[in-house]
């Protein structure tokens, strides 16, 4: 099972400098008047260069994605992150999967038994079905449906809790 | 507790994680919209030790005791006028004048400050079919301007922003502004809001003449500006239009100050809602009422009356 994940780190890292340079570049030798003349302008300005850095880095997220491979051996829950190792979790130690789905698309924190949420991901670039994942982990380990609500805005939140730590 | 309550507690007091996020995002997104004014502050015009800048640089050659600032952007000295710090060469300097902000003129006609989305602003000659040997301000308190044969309206917002004004059977030689609103040829008179112009027939223009503000009378009427003044019998109004003030004689309507008037009969307190008012009826004109044009004056008035009431008991 593999999830394609933004690297945020390296994404913000990358993107956001540039993102910088353009815009200094733009108001300090662009040299437009209204951007400076105004205040009332300013403040438009800085909301359409929001709106537009936001763009891009929407654009360009997938661009910046890690591919993250989870398999299951021998116990162990093995999560690599291009290929290479990552994470090694005991299987009997993952606790709890923390979803929130809206509209298919969908958010799972995963916690050990220190109470630590060791990996999140979502299926915005990975066309992976929710039920998939469930059963995955449902393969090996026993996973028990709670605190299931809908929230105002929309989407359902559900805890799937490792029925050992019930 | 078990793990699965300490996850779920830990979950829960991330809320105030998520409200100082909101927070920074907040202010990374007001730093964001003041962020031009750091990088490329507006540009002055400055006087340092005796030289002249604009913004952070120096202009050179100017005599800083002849230098005056016109506009943020236009100053000039004896010989030249100045744009955003840089000599601008097509504008005499002998006949340039300031018609109203942003707009200027010289022998040769009139100019502009064109903003634009994409570029730099610039003072551009204004085009248009307007007589530029006779093209002149009606008055300071006015966006009127006139030429030989029409009138005209400046809007820095509309393109063109020189509007030409068509009104019927007006004199445009013999036109003036008086005040505010009012405008007078030789025949008639005008109201004018925004560059809008209705003629006035009621209004005796030989006789005309502005008292205030808020106040104006010919030989037959007195008349004020509604807006945001109410009477008895009319309500006020949002934008400036006119009413004829019932009751009071025209003839011997005078003002005693912006806000007292007195004629044969009584006296009148005319001021907007909100202003403070005080006034003392003058010995022997108590029966003649003054007739208080608002609603707090209304107010004030019936106050007045019952005052006088009770004394009139005792």
């Amino acid at each position: 099972m593999i999830f394609r994940i933004v690297d945020r780190k390296k994404f913000l890292l990358t993107v956001l400098p540039i993102l910088g340079l353009i815009a200094y570049v733009v108001i300090k030798y662009a040299d437009i008047d209204w951007i400076t003349l105004n205040s009332m302008r300013t403040k438009l300005f800085g909301f359409a260069l929001l709106i537009v850095c936001l763009a891009i880095i929407t654009f360009l997220s997938k661009k910046f994605g890690v591919d993250y491979e989870f398999q299951i051996n021998n116990g162990q829950l093995f999560i690599t992150k291009d290929r290479s190792h990552h994470i090694t979790l005991p299987l009997n130690e993952l606790v709890m999967l923390k979803v929130f789905e809206n509209n298919k698309i969908y958010f799972v924190r995963m916690f050990d038994a220190s109470g630590r949420n060791f990996f999140t991901f979502n299926n915005s670039y990975t066309q992976i079905p929710l039920t998939n994942v469930i059963s995955f982990f449902n393969a090996h380990i026993n996973l028990i449906t709670c605190n299931e609500e809908y929230p105002k805005m929309g989407g359902r939140k559900v805890d799937y809790i490792n029925k050992t730590y019930l | 507790m078990n793990v699965v309550n300490q996850i779920n507690a830990s979950q829960k007091s991330k809320k105030t994680k998520i409200i100082l996020i909101a927070v920074l995002a907040f202010v990374v997104l007001m730093g964001i919209m003041i962020l031009p004014f750091f990088i490329n502050p507006k540009a002055f015009y400055d006087e340092k030790d005796g030289k002249l800048y604009f913004g952070s640089k120096e202009l050179t050659g100017i005599n800083p005791s002849e230098f005056k600032t016109i506009d943020y952007n236009v100053a000039i000295d004896c010989t030249r006028v100045y744009y955003n710090g840089k000599p601008v060469d097509f504008i005499d300097r002998k006949t340039f004048k300031n018609l109203t902000r942003e707009f200027y003129a010289d022998k040769n006609g009139l100019y502009y400050e064109k903003t634009s989305l994409y570029a730099k602003n610039k003072l551009v000659p204004l085009e248009g079919s307007y007589d530029k040997a006779t093209f002149h301000s009606l008055g300071y308190q006015t966006t009127l301007f006139a030429d030989k044969t029409s009138l005209y309206v400046i809007d820095a917002f509309s393109n063109p922003p020189l509007k030409k004004i068509e009104v019927s059977g007006l004199d445009v030689a013999t036109l003036q502004s008086l005040h505010n609103n009012w405008l007078k040829d030789k025949a008639k008179v005008y109201f004018e809001v925004w560059g809008k112009i209705k003629v006035c027939p009621e209004i005796d223009a030989a006789s005309f003449e502005v008292l205030s503000y808020s106040v104006a009378k010919d030989k037959n009427k007195v008349y004020y500006i509604t807006r945001n003044l109410k009477t008895k019998t009319k309500d006020a109004t949002e934008t400036d239009d006119y009413a004829v003030l019932e009751g009071a004689d025209a003839p011997t309507f005078r003002m005693v100050n912006e806000k007292y008037y007195r004629d044969k009969n009584q006296d009148w307190t005319i001021s907007k809602k909100g202003e403070k008012v005080e006034y003392n009826a003058p010995e022997g004109r108590k029966a003649n009422t003054p007739a208080p044009v608002n609603e707090a004056n209304d107010m004030a008035e019936k106050a007045r009356q019952m005052a006088e009431k009770a004394a009139g008991k005792n």
